[in-house]
């Protein structure tokens, strides 16, 4: 899945219930206003909106006027949602883990043992920040965006995911996020988790 | 009439440094007529003035309008075929109140706008020039044009082709008398003649006198306008509208060559009446031509960039109605500038700190100097010739 277009039902409601969730954190007025709108335009068109080629005028205006990127917004962190979800379907095959889902709980798992700093490097980038710095090159996100916001925006979306899919149950072993906190239960269904071969 | 004073000043210079980019083409019939009219064949002065000016007309066409059309064409089937699709403004709908006060409060009527939105991520707000293409099956074949020139397989295929019929011609022999070629070749010609002309009918006739011009807001400018700066920030894309903008900004991709071959052609002709008789008036001609040329060239060079201020410059003036609204665009532009910094920002800011209070708000004096060099470097040979002071063209 490396196309924003053409996307089926379970896809589109994923990428809606992150973007739902990290847009009342990082873009409260725009979800306020725009959200319904978004979800609609999406579940229509079935891709998720703005992230195609614009018109462009060759005239420059755009490349000389007041460049206006205040926020991120709906259609960015739509895309910002497509690309994490791809990347850990993608990572969850490489790494044998069940689904996607189990990927990032294996992200924000891997983020609470290194304190959530974020550190850059390493060989193993199976962190919340791993996957922050993938979106990043993957989107061409432009300088203004700071990247400790895509690491936000991206655990939010990685947490959203998880309640939503394993219920409220799981609400406590989604809770991994806290910078000092501890290192969750692991899930036993989780191939991956600590202690399984 | 403080808010005015900026503006009209602004206004002037930028007719000033369209006079700075045109005003050479404009010139070269007189200094072309200088020399045509001296020298052993002289042309009397209406046929040396009208022989220039078609030739100025000749070099606009291949060098402004030709590429000017061409571009035109490949942007109405870019802006076709682009994935993501504009629509057109609701304005009677709740979301759009507050973008719509702001319009009619810089004083121009929604209804008769043609705004369109999108989600496009990047919140620019543009004013665009959707190009459009010439009705009926002539946009369409304009449309195949363009795009078997986007495939570098016809460019190569052509060019080798060239190349083969260069190095072949003199052991091709054609099958038939060349002569019978004639008649078909010159009505293929006024065909193609005729074709040309009517698709550079429409391309005018579209783009110039009725031009499609957009106002494309991005659907998270709703949400931005609660921001201090946003109505500010719209009022200043509304006044790119007002001004035909766009459109001058395609211009001004193809007019600074024009006057560039402009300004070379002057400066030669210039160079060519002036007397070279002894080694001093050798080496002051010259060093005059030097002058000249590099005048002319770092006046259009710098007027071309310049303008582009000039008209951010206005945009913000006229975005600016009072203290309040010229403290939140000088906050936001002093936060860009910090996230990255170009010299566009650093003069809009400064303008904005000037206010409408002393100094000239026009980064332009170096181009207006640099002309003025220029001028008196094509212009003084040129009136002595038309005085009799010069004698022209020497053997």
């Amino acid at each position: 899945m490396t196309d924003m277009t053409g996307l089926d039902d379970a896809a589109i409601e994923r990428i809606l219930t992150m973007v739902d969730a990290s847009a009342r954190t990082v873009a409260e007025d725009e979800h306020e206003e725009l959200f319904e709108e978004f979800a609609e335009e999406m579940r229509a068109g079935r891709r998720v909106p703005g992230a195609g080629e614009f018109f462009d005028d060759l005239s420059g205006a755009p490349a000389v006027d007041t460049h206006v990127y205040l926020t991120i917004g709906l259609s960015v962190l739509g895309q910002i949602a497509f690309t994490v979800l791809s990347t850990a379907t993608e990572m969850a095959v490489q790494r044998g883990v069940r689904d996607a889902v189990g990927y990032l709980k294996r992200c924000l798992r891997g983020d609470a043992t290194s304190g959530g700093t974020g550190t850059e490097g390493g060989e193993n980038e199976d962190r919340a920040a791993g996957l922050a710095r993938r979106v990043t090159v993957e989107l061409r996100l432009p300088p203004e965006v700071d990247p400790a916001m895509v690491r936000a925006v991206v655990r939010i979306q990685a947490e959203a995911l998880i309640r939503s899919e394993s219920g409220p149950d799981s609400a406590d072993s989604a809770d991994v996020a806290g910078p000092a906190g501890p290192v969750d239960r692991a899930d036993p269904a989780d191939p991956a988790a600590p202690g399984r071969p | 009439m403080t808010v005015a004073s900026p503006v009209r000043r602004l206004r002037r210079a930028e007719r000033t440094c369209w006079t700075v980019l045109i005003g050479p083409l404009c010139a070269a019939p007189v200094t072309g007529a200088s020399v045509m009219t001296t020298g052993e064949e002289p042309l009397s002065a209406p046929a040396a003035v009208g022989g220039t000016a078609f030739l100025a007309a000749l070099v606009l066409l291949v060098v402004f309008l030709l590429p000017l059309v061409h571009e035109w064409r490949s942007d109405s089937l870019s802006g076709r075929e682009a994935e993501e699709a504009s629509h057109p403004v609701d304005w009677s709908a709740k979301g759009w109140v507050r973008v719509r006060d702001v319009f009619h409060s810089a004083g121009l009527d929604t209804a008769g706008l043609n705004a369109v939105s999108s989600w496009s991520p990047a919140s620019n707000l543009k004013v665009v020039h959707v190009p459009q293409p010439s009705p009926g099956r002539l946009g369409r074949m304009e449309d195949w044009g363009t795009r078997l020139q986007r495939r570098k397989s016809v460019w190569a295929v052509g060019a080798a082709a060239g190349v083969a019929f260069a190095v072949l011609r003199d052991r091709m022999s054609l099958p038939i008398d060349g002569d019978r070629l004639l008649v078909p070749a010159i009505i293929l010609v006024a065909a193609l003649w005729a074709a040309a002309g009517t698709f550079l009918y429409h391309a005018l006739t579209l783009n110039v006198r009725r031009p499609t011009v957009q106002v494309a807001i991005p659907l998270g400018w709703r949400a931005l306008l609660k921001s201090p700066a946003g109505p500010v920030l719209l009022r200043h894309e509304i006044s790119h509208l007002r001004h035909g903008d766009p459109m001058r900004r395609r211009y001004l991709r193809h007019a600074p060559a024009a006057g560039k071959a402009a300004v070379c052609f002057d400066g030669v002709t210039a160079l060519a009446i002036t007397p070279i008789e002894r080694p001093a008036q050798t080496l002051a001609s010259m060093a005059a031509f030097v002058l000249t040329l590099t005048g002319g060239l770092y006046a259009n060079s710098r007027a071309r960039r310049v303008l582009v201020t000039l008209m951010e410059m206005r945009a913000d003036a006229e975005a600016v109605t009072d203290a309040e609204s010229a403290d939140r665009l000088s906050a936001f532009l002093t936060a860009q500038q910090r996230k990255n910094p170009t010299p566009q920002k650093a003069d809009r800011l400064l303008a904005l700190s000037r206010g409408c209070t002393g100094g000239h708000p026009a980064p332009y004096a170096s181009a207006v100097a640099a002309a003025w060099v220029f001028a008196a470097g094509v212009c003084l040979p040129a009136i002595g010739i038309w005085t009799g002071v010069l004698d022209g063209v020497s053997a």
